[in-house]
Parts: C-alpha cells; structure tokens; sequence
C-alpha cells in the first residue's frame, strides 16, 4: 500500500467515523510509515478539535442571503480569448462568400423582361388600339356638337337670320 | 306516373334551359375588363385578324422605356396606369346582322353590368359605342366597339386601369394611325 493510499483510507475513515475498524494492510503501514502516523495523528487532532467546537445555528437571514446568490447566481459566460473571436469572424466572412458566390452561379436566371422587337409590337398594338379609341371619342364629341348645334344654335342662327333685311337690291 | 316526381323533373328543366341561355349571354367582366372571347369567335380567320393582348408586364415595361417615337410623357403615363389592353379587329364571318346583334347585345349587358354608355352613334349602315366604367369617380374601363355592316369590320378594344379620356384622346388623335380614317364616324 502506498502512502497516497493509505491517507485516503485515513480521510474516508474519519469522515464515516470507522477508524477503529481499520483493515490490517493499512495498521501495518502506519506500523512502519512514521509520516503517514504523523498525518493521522494530526487529522485526528483536528477533527477531535472541531467536533469539540459549540454549535452555532444558521441565522436564518444568512440563510435567505444563500439561497438569493444561489438563485441569482449566473453561469458563468466562455470566457473566449480574443483570437477566437477573430477566427469566428474570418470564417463568418468566408461562410458568406461562399454562400453569395454560390448564389450567383446557381441561382436560377430572373425571367427575361420584354425583348425591344416585342415592345415595338406591344407599343404599335396599343397605338392602333389608342387611335381606334380617339377616333371613337372623336365621333362622339361630333355628333354631340351636331345634336347642340341643331337642338340651340341652329335655331337661333336660323332666327336671327329671318329678322335681318335681305341684302339683295 | 308520380305527379310530384313529373314537377320536379319539369322544374330541373326548366332551370338547366335558363341556366345554359343566361350562360350564353353573360358578358364576362372584371372592375374594367371584358372579356373579348365572344368577339373573337365571330371574326373571320380567314381575313386579315387584329388581336391585341397586352398585360400589365409589357405595359409596365413600354411605361418604363417606350418604344417609339410617339412616346411622350403623357403616353408613358397613361400606360403605367393601365392594367391591360385587349381587343378584337377583323372582319365577321357570319351575316352583319349577327355581329350587330352581338355588338347591341354586348352593349346592354354591359350597361347592365354597371358600366355607363358615353356614346352610341348608329345610322344605317354603322354602329359606334363607348362605355366606361367608373369606381370612386375614376374610370377604370373603357370599351369602343365600333361596327360597319357595309364592311362587316369589327373592332373591339377594352382598355382596363386608370383612365384620362381626355388624355387618351389626345395621345390617339396625335398617334395618326393609318387607315384610321376609314373608321366610322370619324371624319
């Protein structure tokens, strides 16, 4: 048994309260180990000492002061040095590039726009349409000068010119 | 035989018939489009054929860039306004009487429809309608069908959008497209 062994008995020994039942490996090496006797000698002094302490309960607002810290507590953030965050940039960037430059090969081509043959034809076509429309529009404007013309003023032209003298000799 | 079941079979009859004549009558319509199937049907393939179909692509387009030399302001205007431009010139192919009917019938279905009639100029020979229609005080349809029965030429044309007539008047008066002047009613 080692002496590193043999002191974590010591410790576990103390702590469930079974030193007197100590296994024979470990009685021997403290029968030879003056070290190790020193160690369990003074642990024992100083757990007799604590023990030996008053007790003193808990005040209760010291309680509630843990339990407030343990609730606020916040885990604590990754601490990353500073050249990580660069390297998390850079791949950012590179992430990006990558992703836009694939884009642009890709991408499907948008749907071409009206070729100039086609607007020409569109434009001529809506011309014709606009003349047609105008000459209709037109023929409505006549017809509703010729109805005003014979409903008013043909009448008062026809009047006035009963009611002047012939100019004939 | 069953009384009740004769009713109900009469009344189904009588509701299909209905059904299928009011079908055959509709002028399909939408805020200031119209439907210019009917007419195309009645043109004759065979003849020199006019159709027209522009929608809002093309037409956003020539009011971005134009394309001849009539485009003005005014023009690129009026086209960014418009949402389509459709019609129908060519000659009929059935008896003139059957293409009149069906421009006096478009006419009334349209009016029916809630468009208002600016014009109908009829002598023996030609027929001249405008109607529009209008929402909140703006027209937002226009359609001129005009019909010589001496020529049995047809024209329908609708345009749909946003419509200055003055403007469109102008812009078409100013366009002097040839061989308008054989347009009824024009002089």
């Amino acid at each position: 048994m080692t002496c590193e062994e043999l002191r974590r008995h010591i410790h576990e020994g103390l702590d469930d309260g079974s030193m007197g039942t100590l296994p024979e490996l470990v009685s021997s090496h403290l029968a030879t180990c003056c070290a190790c006797r020193d160690f369990k000698d003074d642990l024992e002094s100083l757990s007799h000492a604590l023990r030996a302490l008053p007790r003193v309960p808990l005040p209760p607002e010291a309680l509630d002061a843990v339990w407030r810290e343990t609730l606020h507590a916040r885990p604590v953030g990754f601490a990353a040095p500073a050249g990580f965050w660069r390297l998390a940039a850079a791949a950012s960037f590179v992430a990006a590039l990558s992703t836009a430059t694939l884009y642009f090969v890709f991408a499907p081509a948008p749907p071409p726009g009206p070729t100039a043959v086609e607007l020409a034809r569109a434009s001529a076509q809506a011309e014709m349409v606009f003349g047609y429309t105008a000459r209709a529009l037109a023929a409505t404007r006549d017809a509703t000068t010729d109805r005003v013309l014979a409903s008013r003023v043909a009448p008062a032209v026809r009047s006035a010119t009963a009611s002047q003298p012939s100019r004939r000799p | 035989m069953n009384p009740f079941r004769t009713t109900a079979f009469a009344l189904l009859l009588i509701l299909g018939v209905a059904t299928t004549a009011r079908a055959e009558t509709t002028v399909a319509t939408s805020g200031g489009y119209v439907d210019e199937t009917m007419f195309r049907a009645l043109v004759d393939d065979n003849q020199d054929v006019v159709e027209v179909n522009l929608d809002g692509a093309i037409l956003q387009a020539l009011a971005k860039n134009g394309s001849s030399e009539h485009d003005t302001p005014n023009t690129k205007d009026l086209f960014a306004k418009l949402t389509s431009i459709h019609a129908v010139i060519g000659t009929v192919k059935g008896p003139a009487e059957g293409a009149l009917e069906l421009v006096q019938k478009t006419d009334k279905k349209l009016r029916a429809a809630g468009w208002q009639r600016v014009t109908r100029i009829s002598d023996a020979t030609s027929t001249i309608s405008v109607l529009t229609h209008t929402v909140a005080d703006k027209v937002d349809g226009l359609v001129v069908l005009i019909f010589d029965s001496k020529d049995k030429e047809l024209v329908f044309a609708n345009l749909a959008g946003e419509i200055d007539v003055t403007q469109l008047g102008e812009i078409g008066e100013r366009l002097n497209v040839p061989g308008l002047d054989q347009v009824p009613g024009s002089r």
